[in-house]
């Protein structure tokens, strides 16, 4: 019936035109086929209802690889039913034009599926799944799992009892699908234990989906008599490419591989994962060589393990062995839903059947499973804090800035103001802006975690009442300069009397206050004043910079002046006591030859003083005469 | 199948069916109600596993006794000395009694929604009565906030009773002012700020005044005394030289005066002068006359 899935489209041709003439075979088969489509629709259903209660992609992933299966399903039983009513060339374009319609639909579905993959992988979301819903995942891929490995079981009866080589190996086809849903299961079980690999998954389901899309889009084609012979090459080549890729096509390596399944497979029996993977592959190079490797290998292994049994055949004698294994280990994994884990950090609380049991510390704890217990993990490290009069964000990762200046609007740092919160009254009756942090730890975990709702909340609303409180009394002044220590202090021993009278279950360790300033608008002249403040030492500074200058210039030329009138009177002495001498000196000369020395004297001076110098003579008859002279230099 | 596999089935979903239906889990911070076709039958006060009838016989209500905590919005009023001030308080409170509740208010909504009222009113009450010094003082002893939180926490206590509500606290979260006080205060903040610097600057001016005509006035000191001194210096040397001359030259006075007149001839001619002798004086005469 899976067509696309052999290579024998002779055969398969032949078995066709067979059933045009063997009614009661064409019956039969068609009776299969509706049973094995319903068991897919259902499979579909309940793999889809099984991604809307737990979200998870690979689960949607399968609901998708089931709807691929059953719509190539469709395919060729339409093809089936069309050949045995319409003429052989209408009948062809039908199913053409069917199969293509379907491969659209089938690789938009991959298209999208790939990508979803891809961004799981890209953006990987923390373990969203509770506990609860993986448990709830993993029973229900196990009974899908028990679904397909029973669809697949029952195909290959039918086509043995029929002799269809299209229901062998769509039973072939089937076996994979279920071990492509064993790899699902086992991803989910990963998942229980913490381990998210989803995206791989995800992202080889939709490949095997594209491939089945890829296969229909050729075989659509085929139908119509254009491209029947392209159909044919590529198929050949794709086959072809396959045997390059895929290691136990050769002789020589089917040994090695065999060999150390074998060995693998007889240590652990329960373990799939090889045949998982080998699954997966064929699934991707939807090839009957590949699958008939599958097939052989599958035989030839079983064969020697179980006396000539088939692993399905096996698998389906010992059927209640199987269940109550599968039954025990689910059960395993929902009791052991029950653990949790409590870092060095935080403090734990057991709750079993709502009632709270225990109080554990670091490690690994027990409670009841859900639904009838429960755990509740608090971080009890001593840092805890709540803020007043602004909000950290704890995801910045953008640059703050230099400096947290007063009037900084903080829209560009991690801190939100709230200003409702932090401006208040101060005891002057003046406003200012105050932003507190407590911190605190946690006395009472049970009081703390669950007999308060939002402590922390109520814990901000008292410090905010507590701090304009204490705030009230203090003038403006105290509190921006001297009062912030014992301010804080107050605070702290306000807040704690409080909390003896509402019991939250904390104490506060301390209290800061983070940023105490005016209000924003009366920043500006709060540096007013600092700036004259400045101003005046500058106008000081300047008039004792003059007095600096006056004072040492005027007591240089009081100095100069003294020692000029030192000098003057030294001078005066000096030159009086030389006159004098000199006055002697020549008085006792002349007075020795007083009449001679008078005359050379006289006569010197004449002499030294008319010499060279014009010199009229006036006739001395003339009374009243007066001359003038130019001076003939001028 | 076999009877004993049958026999497990069987039981695994008779007690998933009595599991959901006849039991019921009491958490730790809540009550359990049973109700019987809406009338409440039991109170399950204490957290815990515990049996019922199947549901539309048994229903179960579950309440948040938890505490909690309810911040009305704020509000304006108006205190004695006529001011607007904004008050926002917050109340602290758990439900004790299930049924008293659910008989007379029914749901979280109407609980806030009363809770809110009486804050409103009691509020409204108390700031009516007290002074905005009564809030905010600088002196500690004179602030009545404490008292008033005491005074609120016990009129919702008692109020609250008949809804089978605790109240645990009531403490007012802030006082505020409405926007336009805020910004008289601001106004008036910033009027003393520019006090303060405006007496900063005055008293820069005269502290620089004083300086300059402390300076000036010692430098003209300094200038002065060093003037008085050297005047002193050069009248002493004046006399002293007087003296010197006063005692010298009365030795010869015949000499002086006539060295005097030499000097005074020295001083008087220089080069540009033209001497005009008459053709009878003395100087042509002895030159001509040969030295007699």
């Amino acid at each position: 019936m899976h067509a696309p899935n052999t290579h024998n489209e002779e055969e398969l041709q032949a078995e066709l035109e067979s059933l045009k003439n063997d009614v009661g075979r064409y019956k039969t088969l068609v009776k299969s086929s509706f049973i094995v489509m319903s068991i897919d629709i259902f499979e579909l259903a309940f793999e889809y209802l099984l991604f809307l209660y737990t979200g998870s992609l690979v689960i949607l992933a399968d609901a998708l690889h089931s709807l691929g299966d059953f719509l190539v399903s469709l395919s060729v039983f339409f093809s089936i039913t069309i050949n045995r009513h319409f003429d052989n060339r209408v009948a062809k374009h039908a199913e053409g034009i069917v199969s293509l319609l379907i491969a659209a639909f089938i690789l938009y579905g991959s298209w999208r599926l790939f990508f979803a993959g891809i961004d799981s992988f890209l953006n990987p979301v923390a373990n969203d799944m509770s506990q609860e819903k993986t448990v709830v995942a993993i029973v229900g891929v196990t009974v899908a799992c028990i679904m397909t490995f029973l669809s697949s079981r029952f195909k290959r009866k039918v086509g043995e009892k029929n002799n269809s080589i299209a229901f062998e190996s769509e039973a072939a086809h089937s076996f994979s699908d279920f071990l492509t849903t064993l790899g699902v299961l086992f991803t989910i079980v990963l998942r229980y234990f913490g381990v998210n690999l989803d995206w791989i998954m995800t992202i080889l389901i939709s490949l095997i989906i594209f491939a089945i899309g890829f296969h229909l889009v050729l075989k659509g084609f085929s139908y119509f008599q254009k491209y029947s012979s392209t159909y044919k090459r590529v198929s050949l080549f794709t086959s072809k490419c396959a045997k390059l890729f895929i290691p136990f096509d050769t002789h020589h390596a089917h040994h090695g591989i065999e060999r150390s399944i074998r060995s693998f497979v007889s240590s652990i029996r329960w373990v799939l994962l090889d045949k998982i993977i080998i699954g997966l592959f064929c699934q991707i190079w939807p090839l009957s060589y590949v699958y008939k490797k599958l097939i052989l290998l599958q035989k030839d292994i079983h064969k020697s393990l179980h006396e000539g049994i088939h692993l399905d055949e096996y698998l389906f004698i010992h059927k209640w062995k199987v269940v109550q294994v599968v039954v025990i280990l689910e059960l395993l994994l929902y009791l052991g839903t029950g653990f949790y884990t409590v870092s060095s950090n935080e403090t734990g609380i057991t709750l079993n059947l709502g009632k709270a049991t225990a109080i554990t510390t670091a490690g690994f704890h027990y409670h009841l499973p859900p639904p009838f217990g429960d755990c509740k993990v608090i971080n009890t490290q001593s840092g805890k804090r709540v803020e007043s009069g602004f909000r950290t964000d704890w995801n910045w990762n953008k640059k703050e800035p230099e400096a947290y200046l007063w009037e900084y609007s903080h829209s560009n740092s991690p801190y939100s103001k709230n200003f409702d919160e932090s401006v208040t009254l101060t005891g002057d009756e003046n406003l200012i802006d105050a932003n507190v942090v407590a911190y605190f730890t946690i006395t009472d975990t049970v009081q703390y975690a669950l007999s308060v709702k939002d402590p922390d909340e109520m814990l901000r609303s008292l410090l905010t009442s507590r701090v304009h409180e204490t705030l009230g009394h203090y003038p403006l002044d105290t509190i921006l300069t001297i009062g912030r220590g014992f301010i804080e202090e107050e605070i702290k021993t306000d807040i704690n009397n409080y909390l003896s009278q509402l019991p939250i279950g904390v104490t506060v360790d301390k209290v800061h206050m983070q940023e105490m300033h005016p209000p924003v608008d009366v920043i500006p002249k709060y540096r007013g004043v600092a700036s004259a403040r400045e101003k005046k030492s500058r106008i000081i500074h300047r008039a004792s910079a003059y007095a600096n200058n006056t004072i040492p210039r005027a007591r240089g030329k009081a100095e100069a002046e003294k020692l000029k009138a030192q000098g003057f009177a030294l001078e005066k002495v000096i030159i009086a006591k030389g006159d004098a001498e000199y006055f002697l000196k020549r008085n006792n000369a002349f007075n020795k030859s007083k009449a001679t020395n008078k005359t050379r004297m006289r006569w010197n001076a004449v002499r030294n003083n008319l010499k060279g110098k014009p010199i009229h003579v006036v006739p001395s008859k003339s009374k009243r005469r007066v001359y003038t002279f130019e001076n003939p230099k001028r | 199948m076999k009877f004993i596999h049958k026999a497990i089935l069987m039981t695994i979903v008779l007690a998933i069916l009595g599991y959901n239906f006849c039991t019921v889990i009491i958490n730790q911070g809540e009550i359990g109600v049973v109700l019987n076709f809406g009338k409440p039958v039991r109170f399950l006060m204490e957290p815990g596993l515990f049996f019922k009838l199947p549901d539309p016989l048994h229903s179960v209500t579950r309440i948040d006794s938890r505490l909690m905590m309810l911040q009305p919005r704020a509000s304006e009023f108006l205190t004695k000395d006529k001011k607007n001030i904004i008050q926002e308080s917050s109340i602290c409170y758990k439900i004790i009694d299930p049924l008293l509740y659910l008989k007379t208010l029914q749901s979280p909504e109407a609980l806030e929604r009363r809770l809110t009222d009486m804050m409103y009113s009691h509020s409204g009450q108390l700031l009516g009565l007290s002074e905005l010094s009564d809030l905010v003082n600088v002196d500690k002893e004179k602030m009545k906030l404490d008292a008033m939180n005491t005074a609120l926490t016990k009129e919702l206590k008692d109020e609250t009773k008949q809804y089978g509500i605790h109240v645990e606290n009531v403490f007012i979260k802030r006082i505020s002012l409405p926007q336009q006080n805020k910004s008289a205060v601001y106004e008036r903040m910033r009027a003393e700020r520019d006090r303060i610097a405006k007496k900063y600057l005055a008293e820069g001016e005269e502290i620089a005044l004083r300086i300059r005509a402390k300076a000036d006035k010692e430098s003209r000191e300094i200038i002065a005394s060093a003037q008085k001194e050297s005047s002193i210096l050069r009248g002493n040397a004046e006399a002293e030289a007087m003296r010197i001359y006063g005692e010298t030259y009365p030795k010869n006075p015949d000499f002086y005066s006539f060295m005097k007149s030499l000097e005074t001839y020295k001083t008087i001619f220089d080069e540009n002068s033209v001497i005009i002798l008459d053709e009878k004086s003395p100087i042509l005469k002895t030159l001509f006359s040969g030295g007699k």
